[in-house]
């Protein structure tokens, strides 16, 4: 079984003030660390709302985040949950211009799972890429998308999730569900599934 | 909740997986603009009282404007950032990344072996190319005052610590790195230099390896010092890392004993790692704040006696203040137990 979201704040942490009391001092090693551990996950989430060129939004973000890491105050969660919040208003700055959310996401490539192409026993060894789980979570509606994306991909708790979103951690709760729901649903999903059983 | 959908493991594993090296490929990139952004005067924050939050956000934001618009008229910023520069400014002649001037130095020409690696002096070691493929997992400069006098572009080779603060004493690791043109160059001969006075003098050197990386180890240091790195291999010139300043962390110690039938207590501070002539002030606490007391210079054996009359139960602490050769140091509290005025020591390990 998976470990819940949750418990990645363990691992995270290892480190993590530290490297955030020396990037706010100035010292590139302690950014260097941040940026290590964040970038990745936040390069996913920024996929997950579609934008085209997620890698500049990073950069956005990250920009931000230096020029005001200073005024920062708080630890590794209220960092996460700080990063995330600014990424997101980048990413809907990004986005906005498209004509629906929904469409945009719906036009991500996802890789389709062709047995055919492979021995199934090593199509379940290799599982889901990265990229493929990304568009799988991109294809929800955006509510859902959004829960999802920041409170498995940031690992974010609902609380902090409802503070970004604006809503209450009820609704989080409910979007999330429907998400995960959805996704367990999908075709793609169950038949690794099945293979696995 | 996500407990009760056993069958998303595989997804929930795929998206977070360690990071695919594609993920990390503007690591430069990123450390070059947080290396611009500290090199911008900063004034707000602490003035907030003083300034209405949105006046010093604007302000904050013209500078950073005018520190980024001058690098991308002159299209030496990192890709990314020269290519946001581009988008936001396009109309006033900003270029995009693609029109940037490449990276300075040329690409490497391969390998070149100047013999096998060698040591300065004794107190300092330079580890073997497999040490320094294993050690010192930021590959950046940290402390660097050259890289904030000039932060772009990146230069070939770079000296780094992963702490550039060290105990007294103690050993600090640097690791070097030679990448001319972003190619790391393996087998070169790197020089460490020490600043001593106003000359660089080479303390130690070694050849890179397969990551044009190499590792130095400067053991016992007691001052602080800057080190840069130097090779002679990337054009017919030496190139030279930005320094990197290493602090030194000082020690103290705090006794105080009876000072005698005259009622009076002496408060002796010994500071090995301070010269004979540092200022130490003794502090007493007042509430929650600590105030000045009064404050002596270290004697020849690195020590001050404080002779004063101490209430028992009152706090005092030492501060040596940082000089050219050391950071500042705090003592931990000390205090006269009540009812026992024997002696109470305090000490401080950086």
């Amino acid at each position: 079984m998976w470990e819940h979201a949750d418990a990645m704040g363990t691992t995270w942490a290892d480190g993590f003030d530290w490297a955030l009391s020396e990037a706010r001092a100035g010292n590139e090693a302690g950014f260097l660390h941040l940026w290590r551990r964040l970038q990745p996950r936040l390069l996913r989430f920024l996929s997950v709302y579609g934008c085209e060129e997620p890698d500049d939004v990073a950069s956005e973000t990250w920009l931000q985040v230096v020029r005001d890491l200073h005024r920062f105050e708080g630890g590794e969660e209220d960092f996460r949950g700080w990063l995330f919040s600014i990424a997101r208003h980048r990413a809907i700055d990004a986005t906005r211009a498209r004509i629906r959310f929904r469409d945009r996401l719906a036009r991500l490539p996802v890789a389709e799972p062709d047995p055919g192409d492979k021995p199934v026993e090593l199509a379940v060894l290799e599982g889901l890429s990265t990229r493929q789980a990304v568009a799988l979570v991109a294809g929800l509606s955006r509510d859902q998308a959004e829960a999802v994306a920041l409170r498995v991909i940031a690992g974010l708790d609902t609380p902090t999730v409802a503070t970004i979103l604006r809503k209450s951690p009820g609704s989080v709760r409910v979007a999330l569900h429907r998400g995960l729901r959805a996704l367990a649903a999908d075709p793609r999903i169950k038949t690794l599934e099945e293979v696995d059983q | 909740m996500i407990e009760d959908f056993p069958e998303l493991d595989p997804l929930l594993r795929a998206l977070t997986a360690d990071p695919a090296p594609a993920e990390l490929t503007g690591e430069e990139s990123a450390v070059a603009m947080f290396r611009a952004q500290r090199a911008v005067p900063r004034t707000a924050g602490r003035k907030r009282r003083f300034v209405p939050s949105m006046g010093m956000a604007a302000a904050a934001a013209m500078v950073v404007a005018a520190a980024l618009t001058g690098g991308a008229y002159a299209a030496v910023l990192p890709t990314p950032i020269q290519h946001i520069a581009h988008r936001v400014l396009a109309r006033i002649g900003v270029p995009d990344a693609r029109h940037s001037p490449s990276s300075a130095g040329a690409s490497s020409t391969g390998p070149s072996s100047t013999g096998p690696s060698s040591t300065g002096p004794s107190r300092l070691a330079a580890a073997n190319p497999a040490a320094a493929r294993t050690s010192g997992s930021f590959p950046s400069v940290t402390r660097t005052a050259a890289a904030v006098q000039n932060p772009l572009p990146v230069p070939p080779i770079v000296l780094s610590a992963v702490r550039t603060e060290v105990a007294a004493g103690s050993s600090v690791t640097l690791d070097g790195r030679l990448a001319p043109g972003g190619a790391p160059m393996a087998d070169a001969r790197v020089q460490l230099l020490e600043l001593d006075g106003s000359r660089w003098r080479p303390v130690g050197a070694a050849l890179t390896d397969g990551d044009g990386e190499a590792t130095f180890t400067v053991r016992h240091v007691t001052r602080n010092t800057e080190f840069r790195l130097a090779s002679r291999v990337v054009t017919t010139h030496t190139a030279l890392s930005p320094p990197i300043l290493v602090t030194v962390l000082p020690g103290l110690t705090v006794v105080i004993s009876d000072g005698g039938p005259t009622g009076s207590d002496v408060i002796t501070v010994t500071a090995r790692s301070a010269d004979p002539g540092d200022m130490v002030i003794l502090q007493v606490a007042t509430g929650t704040t600590w105030r000045d007391f009064t404050e002596l210079r270290l004697n020849a054996a690195h020590q001050a006696s404080f002779t004063v009359v101490v209430a028992a139960g009152q706090n005092y602490r030492v501060v040596l203040p940082a000089t050219r050769t050391h950071a500042g140091a705090v003592s931990a509290p000390v205090q006269v137990p009540r009812g026992n005025r024997e002696s109470a020591t305090s000490h401080h390990r950086p």
